[in-house]
């Protein structure tokens, strides 16, 4: 538990307080689907230009399968996302299958992240190197420069730049990812109208040629070890080969799983949304793109831009050339800022997975130890900075050869992700969301969307590793070496034991001389929850589910019981907040996470329970008390005595509604302080045929109200109590209230 | 302002007499440098205003990462603040919110019409305090800005003092 740390000085009482606090913020599906593209979308600079070096020219169309087939992907991560697992596929394939499988998963994952870096700055690197000789031929000023040294070059300075930024734990605001995806934007936009021109103004132009087995033309070098088998010559093979030469198109979806949490309510929908937006963006950006890019660029010419695909299909566009090369500058700026940004990401990323796995002991804690001056584990990322300019340096600027690599990492992530939720659909039975395509064949559900889709993964990861030579041998030896690290650390920290439960909540606790809405920050007209035991909570749920967050808040209170006297001396925060309040607390946090919704959070140290609840309320000015079925006494007493520390409450008391509900049967409403009642018809008829004979028969006039017939009646009822006919009043009571029984 | 609140405060009720109602003076952590002589100068007003000094500082943890797991570790944080705020002679609540975004979180975590100091480097371009000063007085905040290059311990320079004070 995060409790303020205090430190008096030896010479002074001074005193001084120190508080770690997570401020969550619920963020709209827009902004949700700006951070994922922001890693996503940076492929549409460079999947084009690998894809046809590997396939041939039908390569648009196997980004533009990829990118649909990312739909399928997105109902993976949505699955997964519903579950509430809180990480990426560490947890999940830990979780599933096994800390072993998951180990390696996480493997696989560092290649995918260690590889972003490099692939991205590189071809940054080549966007801006080739622009710089564009703009020299166009300037007369006869230099050049070698697009590969020079992004070699290029590429090891950005990295140097992010490797440093991350040290020093630079910020790295959220709203640039929006920025940056709303400037790319605009530049999709400019493509996506700029090149239908182009090609209507440019009569025969043709659509690349479909993606079937005669059309693609694999390479020797795409066929790796199985060229020359007979392997080549099957249909499935071919197009599986040509997927996996196109599937880093849709790496990115990792950082689903982390907004996921911070998304606003409704909760669901809005994943929903996101995970449209992104794939939708992505199929327009990315793969129309390369459609464009074919289409455009001359047959004989395309070659010389594999390396920047956009740059070239840019200058092949009609128009006069300044504006194709104002153009293409936007371009490379943009390509710059979205690619550079990739490196950023990649070692953020890498950083936190290897942290996320040295929490359960799987990595040297060595590895955690905080920078002296900065407080960054700045160990890792001396290592995967390291990695990652070996990686571009041996690369010599070639994005294909480091594209391939890259498809290793994003493949084997993508399919594990996918096998630990197929077993979690077993297993669990908690997914809001399952992705669709599901049989039950005598009562046992099959998954066929996602067993299909896992499949799929599976066995263009399978073809990756027969075909990728350089990428498998890279890739399954750095999983070697990783995986061997992690068991190594696992011994030796096997022996440590390890209290810190990393599952609950941390909490900064907020001492407040009286409680008030003010205090609290929340609107009068609350809605208060009283809990106690995290395992019934259903009626924390209902709330959750039912509250409109625009018009009331919620606040959620537990009774912290002291023995009588206790009141009288300052409390210590452990005998207020104790390991209980704690989990309890973090289960209250997990459940409005789950629903998007934020609440606030109060502990009520109290004598009577009872009192605490009321009062609370009271000050809180709330709409409605609501509590839970007590294990100990019935509704209706749980009601009553509720009821009776209302009336102990000091005048004016605050009227408001009491809620208990019971997880299978209907809630009881019960409004505390005067309240107009709600009658039965039949006494609503009663009344009114009574006002009408007053009226009417005894000619009372017309000034007589309802009201006024009601009034006397309880006045005579409150006479007659005091009075002989008191027992046969009584009597009649009961009568009535046995009735309602 | 799009309204929000963080679920991971808990406000906790005192059974006893009420306790301290001073007015609370904010800082808003920048760099160490900058605070410390933003502090100095709050220090002086606080005594004046007989009000509480809360340093607040925002840690941005970016998106690849979960919000609990932030780059730079929280003990060490929280040491440099303790370091910062030991050097002080008055009492000093500091509160660190691991968050996505800065000046919304500061925004947030200020409560109404606050006094407010935030140390600056002086330059003429608008940076990012500039900006953040600008926001919490659109929110109805009094921001003083300090620029720590010129700040001396026992004469300050401030860029805005509020009138109702």
């Amino acid at each position: 538990m995060q409790t303020p740390t205090d430190l008096a000085t030896a010479t002074t009482t001074t005193k001084v307080v120190v508080a770690t606090t997570v401020a969550l913020t619920f963020i709209s599906f827009w902004r949700a689907a700006s951070v994922v593209l922001n890693d996503m979308a940076s492929t549409m600079f460079y999947i084009g230009g690998i894809t046809e070096q590997a396939i041939g020219k039908p390569a648009p169309w196997m980004v533009v399968a990829v990118m649909l087939f990312s739909f399928a992907v997105r109902s993976v991560y949505m699955e997964s996302c519903s579950m509430f697992v809180r990480g990426g596929v560490y947890v999940v394939v830990r979780d599933s299958i096994g800390p072993m499988v998951a180990k390696l998963s996480v493997s696989s994952l560092v290649v995918d992240y260690i590889l972003t870096g490099p692939i991205s700055v590189v071809a940054a690197g080549q966007y801006l190197g080739r622009l710089l000789n564009e703009l020299s031929g166009a300037l007369h000023q006869g230099w050049s420069t070698d697009p590969n040294a020079f992004s070699v070059f290029f590429s090891v300075v950005v990295t140097a730049y992010f490797w440093w930024s991350n040290i020093k734990g630079v910020p790295e605001s959220s709203g640039k990812a929006l920025r940056i995806m709303q400037i790319t934007t605009v530049m999709v936009l400019i493509l996506l109208i700029w090149c239908p021109l182009t090609l209507a103004l440019h009569r025969g132009a043709q659509l690349p040629p479909a993606p079937t087995p005669s059309n693609l033309h694999l390479t020797q070098e795409s066929w790796g070890w199985l060229n020359g088998t007979f392997l080549t010559r099957i249909s499935f093979v071919v197009v599986m080969v040509a997927l996996g030469h196109s599937l880093l198109a849709m790496s990115g979806f990792e950082t689903l799983a982390q907004v996921y949490r911070e998304l606003a309510y409704p909760k669901l929908k809005n994943l929903r949304l996101t995970a449209n937006i992104i794939c939708t963006y992505s199929v327009v950006s990315t793969g129309l793109i390369s459609v464009f890019a074919v289409m455009i660029i001359p047959d004989s010419t395309r070659s010389n831009y594999f390396d920047n695909m956009i740059g070239g299909l840019v200058m092949n566009l009609a128009g006069p050339e300044l504006l194709k090369l104002g153009f293409h500058i936007f371009v490379v700026i943009v390509g710059v800022l979205i690619l550079a940004g990739a490196v950023n990401t990649s070692l953020i990323g890498v950083n936190g997975v290897l942290n996320r796995v040295a929490e359960d002991g799987v990595l040297l804690d060595w590895f955690r130890k905080p920078h002296r001056k900065y407080g960054t584990t700045f160990r890792i990322l001396n290592t995967m900075a390291l990695l990652q300019i070996a990686t571009i340096i041996a690369s010599r600027g070639d994005v294909l050869l480091l594209g391939e690599a890259y498809a290793f990492g994003v493949v084997w992530s993508f399919a594990l992700k996918a096998l630990g939720v197929l077993v979690l659909r077993y297993q669990r039975h908690d997914q809001e969301y399952k992705t669709p395509f599901n049989l039950t064949v005598g009562g046992i559900e099959i998954p066929f969307g996602l067993g299909a889709t896992t499949l799929v993964l599976f066995l263009v990861a399978i073809a990756n590793l027969f075909t990728k030579r350089i990428a498998t041998i890279y890739g399954v030896s750095f999983t070697i070496v990783l995986y061997g690290l992690f068991l190594v650390s696992e011994r030796v920290n096997a022996g440590k034991k390890n209290e810190h439960r990393s599952d609950l909540e941390k909490f900064n606790l907020e001492h407040q001389p009286q409680i008030g809405s003010e205090a609290l920050g929340v609107r009068p007209g609350c809605v208060l929850v009283a809990i106690r035991d995290y395992q019934r909570m259903w009626h924390l749920q209902k709330v959750l589910e039912k509250t409109n967050l625009r018009r009331q808040d919620i606040v959620v209170m537990t009774v912290r019981q002291l023995s009588t006297g206790a009141g009288e001396y300052d409390l210590r925060d452990e005998q207020l907040f104790a390991h209980y309040e704690q989990e309890l607390f973090s289960h209250v946090v997990s459940m409005a996470e789950k629903q998007g919704k934020s609440v606030e959070l109060l502990v009520v140290p109290a004598v009577d329970v009872f009192d605490a609840m009321v009062q609370t309320a009271s000050r809180l000015q709330a709409a409605r008390l609501v509590t839970g079925v007590s294990a100990r006494m019935e509704s209706e007493e749980l009601a009553q005595r509720i009821g009776l520390a209302w009336e102990r409450l000091q005048s004016p008391r605050h009227a408001f509604s009491l809620e208990v509900i019971t997880q299978d049967r209907p809630s009881i409403y019960v409004n505390l302080g005067p309240h107009p009642p709600r009658l039965w018809p039949e006494d609503l008829d009663r009344l009114h045929n009574l006002w009408l004979r007053l009226t009417t028969e005894y000619e009372v006039g017309s000034k007589l109200h309802h009201r006024d017939v009601v009034g006397l009646a309880l006045q005579r009822l409150e006479h007659e109590l005091d009075s002989e006919q008191r027992a046969q009043i009584l009597a009649d009571v009961e009568r009535i209230v046995q009735k309602h029984e | 302002m799009a309204r929000f609140k963080s679920a991971e405060s808990i406000f906790i009720a005192a059974p006893v007499e009420e306790r301290d109602r001073r007015l609370q003076l904010y800082v808003i952590f920048t760099d160490f440098e900058r605070t410390q002589k933003a502090l100095d100068a709050a220090h002086e007003l606080a005594r004046d205003l007989e009000a509480r000094l809360v340093l607040l500082a925002a840690q941005v943890v970016p998106y690849p990462l979960p919000l609990e797991s932030p780059p730079v570790s929280e003990q060490f944080t929280e040491s440099i603040m303790s370091r910062l705020l030991r050097e002080q002679e008055a009492e000093i609540e500091a509160r660190i919110y691991l968050c996505r975004d800065r000046d919304q979180t500061i925004r947030r975590a200020l409560g109404a019409d606050s006094l407010v100091v935030i140390g600056t480097r002086g330059r003429w371009w608008p940076g990012g305090e500039r900006k953040l000063a600008r926001l919490l007085r659109r929110d109805g905040h009094h921001v003083i800005l300090l620029d720590a290059k010129r700040a001396r311990p026992a004469a300050v320079r401030l860029e805005h003092i509020p009138s109702s004070l």
